[in-house]
C-alpha cells in the first residue's frame, strides 16, 4: 500500500471543489442538489481515509452518520422542489422570489 | 508500482472525471446517471483503502437508495427544456482558478505536512479494520449517541417529507399557486 495520504485527500478536495462550482454555477434545483450529493460523497473520501489512517473505525462511524444525513437531506429537498414545481411550474431557482424584491 | 497504486490512479482519475461530468452537464438526468457512477468508483476507492463494508454500504445506500429517489423524481417531474432554464457555460477564468487552488494546495501540503506525503501504513498484524464486526461493536459501544441521533433525525426527515406532501384542499398555499 504505497498511496500518500496527501493524495487521497486531494481527491477528496478536487471532488468538492467540483461538486462546490456545480453548486454555485447551476441554473436549476435538481442540479444543486445532485451537486450537494457529490459534495458529501467527497467528505466522505476523508473520513475513510483518515480512517484508514489511524485504524479507527471512527471515521467510518462518521461516514454512516453522513449518508444519514444524505438521505434525509436528499428526501426533505424533493419533497421541496416537488412543491416549488407544484406552485411555478419550473425549478429553475431564478422563480424562487417569494422572499425577494418583486421583479 | 504495485497493484494498489495502479488501483488508485485509475480510481481517481476516473472519479475526477465523474464529478466533473456531473457538475457541468446540462441535465439533470444525465448529472443523475455520471453521480450512479461515480458512486460505484468511489466504492471501487473505498475497497483500495481496505474498508469493504463501507464500499458495499456507498453502493446499497447510496447508488441503490437516494439515487434511484432522485431518478425518480426526475421522471416524476419530466421537464421540457424550456422549464430546465437555460445554463450558462461555465467560465474558463473559475477553471483556470479551480486548477489553480488545487496546485496551491499541493504545494501547500507539500511545505506544511510533509508528513502526510508518507504512504499509508501498513495494517497491523490481526487488524480487523473494515470488517462489520469491528464496525458494529463501535457503532453500539462506544458511538451510541451517534445511532440515537441518526435515528431521531431519520424520524424528523420522515415528519417532515409527511407535511410537505400532505396539503388541505381549497386551500392557497402560496400567492399564485394552486391546490
Amino acid at each position: 500500500m504505497s498511496i500518500p495520504v496527501a493524495y487521497v485527500l486531494l481527491l477528496s478536495f478536487g471532488v468538492f471543489c467540483m461538486g462546490a462550482c456545480g453548486f454555485l454555477l447551476r441554473k436549476n434545483a435538481l442540479s444543486l442538489l445532485i451537486c450537494l450529493e457529490l459534495m458529501l460523497s467527497a467528505v466522505n473520501i476523508a473520513f475513510v481515509t483518515f480512517a484508514r489512517l489511524h485504524e479507527n473505525e471512527g471515521g467510518n462511524i462518521l461516514y454512516f452518520l453522513v449518508i444519514t444525513v444524505a438521505a434525509c437531506e436528499s428526501a426533505v429537498g424533493l419533497a421541496i422542489l416537488l412543491n416549488f414545481f407544484r406552485i411555478k411550474r419550473s425549478i429553475r431557482l431564478d422563480d424562487a422570489t417569494a422572499l425577494g424584491v418583486e421583479q | 508500482m504495485d497493484l494498489h497504486q495502479t488501483l488508485f490512479f485509475i480510481f481517481a482519475v476516473l472519479i475526477l472525471v465523474t464529478a466533473g461530468l456531473v457538475a457541468f452537464r446540462p441535465r439533470p438526468i444525465e448529472s443523475a446517471l455520471w453521480l450512479i457512477l461515480n458512486f460505484f468508483l468511489t466504492a471501487g476507492l473505498y475497497v483500495v483503502l481496505g474498508a469493504h463494508f463501507t464500499a458495499i454500504i456507498q453502493i446499497l445506500v447510496y447508488a441503490g437508495a437516494i439515487m434511484v429517489l432522485f431518478v425518480f423524481v426526475i421522471l416524476l417531474l419530466n421537464l421540457d427544456p424550456k422549464e430546465l432554464g437555460n445554463e450558462d457555460n461555465p467560465s474558463w477564468a473559475s477553471m483556470v482558478l479551480f486548477v489553480g487552488i488545487l496546485t496551491f494546495v499541493l504545494v501547500a501540503v507539500k511545505l506544511a505536512k510533509p508528513e502526510l506525503l508518507v504512504p499509508f501504513p501498513a495494517l497491523q498484524e490481526k487488524s480487523t479494520f473494515g470488517s462489520i464486526e469491528a464496525l458494529s461493536s463501535d457503532l453500539l459501544y462506544k458511538y451510541y449517541w451517534g445511532f440515537e441521533l441518526a435515528g431521531v433525525i431519520l424520524l424528523m426527515s420522515i415528519v417532515g417529507v409527511g407535511l410537505l406532501a400532505y396539503r388541505k384542499r381549497g386551500v392557497a398555499t402560496h400567492r399564485g399557486g394552486r391546490t
